[in-house]
């Protein structure tokens, strides 16, 4: 097999559980997730040539995948339509902590579905990744100022669609 | 907000997305962009581009893309900006073309003159996309030789029914007249390069100038800016304040309408300065769109593909198919005389004259009706134009 293709299937196949782990965050659906991280992995593989040495491959691959995700035309009516839509069981614990987190996270994905995709990616560069606010705008080619003030609406919208999930988070958070 | 709790729970969240291999997928869609950039150079890449129609219309959320027909390609060249072309015998045939002999039925002048591009799904596996006229008496013509993908992406025809304007695969604005003559690049605002997939090339009612989205800065970190240009002194005026696709200027040049790509549908002033939704399209309403095809002359009503919460969304490759006319303040749906008939596209005239186009089996009849919702004739078209699509009713 030709080095370079032997290189980059290797990259696809160790990288791609976790860059499909932040799609599935930026687009809160499966089929959405695996289109984009597709997409993000093609136009990787067109600069191959100079991208495979240089050790930065997974990031530019996922600075594609923010930029597909918030500058596409990236249609959203599937993620709004999953809050009636249940996760399937992964089996396991079935106890009540583990119903409350059922409830948790189908409340968190229904929250995250009614924010704009530059809040949600924030959300998840800041959060999910552990980005700091300069990470985050050279990765989304926004200022830094525009980070804050995407993530502060990010955090207030949560609140506002979702106020059991704030509530839950608020007291969570107090009594610790 | 408890920010290390959050952490936590997108974390959890993340948990539900279920690996898969997306090797394979990847390289497909990778020998597409590069099809896409080789096919300017090499006339022996044209018959490899009929088969496979693109990336845009390869990424479709539910999973369920038209896979293309690439040819039996089990491995990929290494990536490079200069790969060869794939090695293809060019296809000098248009094989599916309309014949000139075929259907014809009675002379209805009053429809006008439709012009006709190919669909992602026609049959016709040619390499390029042929632009075709035709009018109700006479046969349909062949005109102008466009590369496929852009006669299915973004070929536009301007209303006088003259020229065309196209986005080329190396994102390059170019128009001519419909026959193919007179070709020019033009450059608005001196960007070379334009949007191809969203906000694609439309025509001014006048055929003078052309709505574009010029591209400021490419990937990974792509910019666009839409605008206004003047074709014959180049003039570019940028356009703010709108955001959407597939946009549609109406006859007597007061309103934009677009998709918006959440489901909504916009009606703007061409200045961008007034934009008001439809209603009960999109939002929470049980109908959404990301299609629009065409506008009647004073931006009162709107012929779009209408889909159910439980359809697929699509992509953002543009569908000139229609299920619907709606009226752009009430959102309501417009009657058609169409006899109960399915709805397959719906042009306006720039007199608000209505064509329906509607499926009879192994052809498509065309329903002429009037700007007071009589239908006034019908007219069956030529079956060899069945697969392929109105892209313009020219004045």
């Amino acid at each position: 097999m030709d080095p370079l293709l032997s290189e980059f299937d290797s990259f696809v196949r160790t990288r791609t559980p976790a860059l499909l782990r932040s799609a599935y965050l930026l687009t809160g659906d499966q089929h959405l997730a695996e289109d984009l991280v597709q997409s993000a992995l093609a136009r990787t593989h067109r600069s191959w040539g100079r991208l495979h040495d240089s050790g930065n491959a997974e990031a530019y691959t996922r600075k594609i995948m923010y930029h597909l995700q918030v500058s596409w035309w990236r249609r959203r009516r599937v993620a709004e339509a999953m809050p009636g839509d249940l996760p399937e069981s992964r089996g396991g614990d079935s106890g009540p902590d583990h119903a409350q987190q059922i409830t948790l996270r189908l409340t968190l994905r229904a929250a995250l579905a009614r924010l704009s995709t530059k809040q949600r990616a924030v959300l998840v560069l800041r959060f999910f990744e552990d980005r700091s606010e300069v990470e985050a705008a050279e990765m989304l080619g926004v200022t830094v100022g525009t980070v804050k003030s995407q993530t502060s609406k990010a955090l207030t919208k949560l609140r506002t669609v979702a106020p059991e999930l704030a509530d839950l988070y608020v007291t969570e958070g107090s009594a610790r | 907000m408890n920010q290390d709790r959050l952490r936590l729970d997108l974390a959890d969240l993340a948990d539900e997305v279920t690996p898969v291999d997306l090797r394979d997928r990847a390289l497909r869609t990778s020998r597409r962009l590069g099809i896409q950039r080789a096919v300017v150079t090499s006339a022996a890449a044209l018959a490899v581009l009929a088969a496979a129609t693109g990336t845009a219309l390869a990424i479709r959320p539910d999973g369920q893309a038209p896979a293309p027909a690439v040819p039996s390609v089990t491995s990929t060249p290494p990536p490079s900006e200069a790969s060869p072309p794939p090695s293809a015998e060019p296809s000098r045939t248009a094989s599916a073309s309309p014949s000139t002999t075929t259907g014809g039925g009675p002379a209805s002048v009053a429809i006008g003159r439709l012009f006709y591009g190919p669909t992602p799904t026609g049959d016709d596996t040619s390499a390029a996309g042929y632009l075709w006229s035709y009018e109700p008496g006479s046969p349909p013509t062949r005109l102008a030789k466009l590369p496929r993908l852009a006669a299915i992406l973004n070929a536009a025809v301007s209303p006088d029914g003259r020229r065309v304007a196209w986005v080329d695969p190396d994102d390059n604005l170019r128009v001519a007249d419909v026959d193919g003559d007179n070709p020019r690049k033009l450059t608005p605002g001196g960007h070379r390069q334009v949007e191809r997939d969203c906000w694609t090339p439309v025509w001014s009612p006048d055929s003078r100038r052309l709505t574009i989205s010029v591209v400021l800065r490419p990937e990974p970190a792509p910019a666009w800016e839409k605008g206004v240009v003047e074709l014959n002194t180049g003039t570019y005026t940028r356009l703010a304040g709108i955001k959407g696709c597939h946009p549609l200027w109406s006859a007597d040049g007061t309103v934009l309408a677009y998709a918006d790509g959440e489901g909504r549908v916009a009606v703007n002033r061409p200045d961008g300065s007034a934009e008001k939704l439809i209603p009960g399209v999109g939002g929470s309403g049980a109908r959404s769109s990301f299609d629009v095809a065409s506008i009647s002359p004073d931006g009162s009503r709107l012929a779009l593909l209408l889909r159910k919460p439980d359809e697929p969304a699509g992509d953002v490759a543009r569908e000139l198919d229609a299920n619907a006319v709606i009226d752009t303040r009430t959102g309501r749906q417009v009657d058609l005389p169409l006899g109960g008939r399915t709805l397959r596209q719906a042009w306006f005239g720039a007199d608000g004259r209505l064509v329906a186009r509607v499926n009879a089996g192994d052809h498509n009849v065309l329903v002429l009706i009037g700007a007071d919702g009589r239908k006034i004739s019908e007219s069956r078209e030529p079956a060899a134009l069945k697969d392929l699509q109105i892209l313009q009713l020219a004045d």
